[in-house]
């Protein structure tokens, strides 16, 4: 009889590739029912891909958009498979997404709408994980208004991007959604938070 | 018969989930009870934390989690184990729940409730664990019997005796998730009842209800719908089951999260087995599958 260690290594490599679990038979009982032992493997094989692109679809959600459908899906899917979850927490499951875009940008430099996308892609990561850091309503403070000095709270994010890209992101938010890559303009993001809100303002501004 | 922790029937509860934080804040409803999921808030420094504290001041708090991997040959996970207790510390939980499952091992978390082999082995791993962190938690841990798709061919052991023996010599609590019997029974044959009738009464804490979806061949634990009748008419058993005490019931909807007075209305139904309901509960058929929904699905509060 396998040891628990021994099945549960066996059902992870059967839920990540159900197509290679050929001893499913000799491991999962097939007593009730039409479903096969592969049948039923495959339900979790399902679920494990299916639910964490959900979840990297609702953290990147104007990428999603910007890159349509399928194109983000063959990202996202190939990106779970270099980088697959490895934390308690789902909110470190697209921690690594900006950077695996830049890893596997094309190339040809003459080409920038990929820039366009990473830039994107770290201003929806960084948007995350503002609203979940620490922030000024945490602390017994004034916040600043002023962009420099908002620029200096050891809370607020600078991205240096060489697009608007909050531009596109903004009315990805609020609408309406652009289906256009904006012209590249160099600009500095500084993304902070006021009352629990992530803002978002260029620097300096536009 | 209450349960043996003396852990209190908080009443009729729901899942604590994001796109309602609006409306409780502006409208304090009369909710018995709220279960939050605890890894959507023991690393939050931000809104998400900042409701859950509001709520807390007003409302009784389960902390109900997917994590805890509790049937993992690998080591216990003690840095997850801090955070959790720290937001306990900060809260104050009735009390704190998790499932009987495994999450992943060697690197790898699936983020899904994995069935456990029903071996001797397993079942003494388990309950060595549970001690830990019982022990760590400073408080008895309850666990959740989850809905499964395959048995392994190695089980030697049948899942509610699992359950009952975990729970038994672990001395643990448990959380009897109706509607994850009734997929269990249709996925593998099982006798619902009796699963129910063998589960040690006074180490039932609390209920979990929800909805699924029927694929023909076998049901999803999908948390996408109503409560069907047959789920009910075994909770109304689990009930009976416990004596007139009852235990904490709490209603789970985790995708297509419909508005907040829709939850109450389906929670609400409840009370025609915990009181003295009659006539009638409006007919919810089971809900056919389109092939595209997941089992347990995952909720993760997205930034705004």
């Amino acid at each position: 009889m396998k040891s628990l260690v021994g099945i549960q290594e066996w059902l992870l490599r059967a839920i990540q590739h159900p197509a290679g679990a050929s001893d499913a038979e000799s491991m999962v009982r097939s007593s009730h029912g039409t479903l096969t032992p592969l049948d039923r493997v495959e339900i979790y094989g399902r679920s494990f891909h299916g639910r964490l692109l959900q979840v990297l679809e609702g953290e990147y959600p104007a990428l999603r958009h910007a890159m349509e459908p399928d194109l983000f899906h063959q990202f996202a899917s190939e990106y779970l498979r270099v980088h697959p979850p490895s934390t308690y927490t789902l909110n470190d499951l697209g921690k690594k997404f900006p950077q695996y875009l830049r890893d596997t940008r094309p190339h040809d430099p003459t080409e920038l709408w990929p820039e366009f996308l990473i830039n994107l892609a770290t201003l929806e990561r960084t948007f995350s994980e503002v609203y979940n850091a620490d922030g000024p309503e945490n602390h017994n403070l004034i916040p600043a208004t002023d962009t420099e000095e908002i620029a200096k709270e050891p809370w607020t994010r600078i991205l240096p991007c060489q697009f608007p890209v909050h531009d596109y992101f903004l009315a990805f938010k609020n609408g309406p959604a652009s289906d256009e890559v904006p012209a590249p303009r160099e600009t500095t993001l500084l993304v902070y938070r006021r009352n629990y809100r992530v803002m978002i303002r260029s620097f300096p501004p536009a | 018969m209450a349960n043996r922790f003396q852990l209190p029937n908080l009443g009729l509860g729901l899942g604590l989930r994001s796109p309602h934080f609006g409306y409780i804040l502006e409208n304090w409803p009369e909710v018995d009870w709220f279960e939050i999921i605890s890894e959507n808030f023991m690393d939050s420094q931000g809104y998400p934390l900042a409701v859950l504290d509001q709520i807390a001041e007003r409302y009784p708090v389960v902390m109900h989690g997917v994590s805890l991997s509790i049937g993992s040959s690998d080591p216990l996970n003690f840095d997850y184990l801090k955070r959790l207790k720290k937001l306990a510390d900060r809260i104050s939980p009735q009390w704190i729940s998790d499932h009987l499952c495994w999450t992943g091992i060697a690197g790898l978390n699936t983020h899904d409730l994995l069935p456990l082999p029903l071996t001797e082995e397993a079942l003494a791993h388990t309950i060595a664990r549970i001690k830990i962190v019982q022990d760590f938690l400073e408080r008895p841990l309850i666990l959740e019997n989850p809905s499964t798709y395959l048995e392994f061919e190695a089980s030697t052991i049948n899942d509610w005796d699992f359950l009952a023996r975990m729970a038994e010599e672990a001395d643990c609590g448990i959380l009897l998730d109706v509607n994850n019997i009734f997929v269990c029974a249709r996925n593998h044959g099982w006798n619902a009842a009796e699963y129910i009738r063998r589960i040690p009464a006074d180490r039932i804490v609390q209920f979990h209800l929800a909805g699924h979806e029927d694929c023909g061949t076998h049901i999803i634990d999908t948390h996408n719908t109503h409560v069907i009748d047959e789920v009910w008419e075994l909770y109304r058993l689990a009930l009976r089951h416990t004596g007139g005490d009852g235990a904490a019931t709490l209603l789970e909807w985790d995708a297509e999260i419909p508005p907040f007075p829709d939850l109450m209305a389906e929670i609400a139904k409840a009370k025609h087995f915990t009181h003295s309901g009659s006539g009638p509960l409006p007919s919810a058929p089971p809900r056919k599958s389109d092939g595209q929904s997941f089992p347990h699905p995952l909720h993760i509060i997205p930034a705004k």
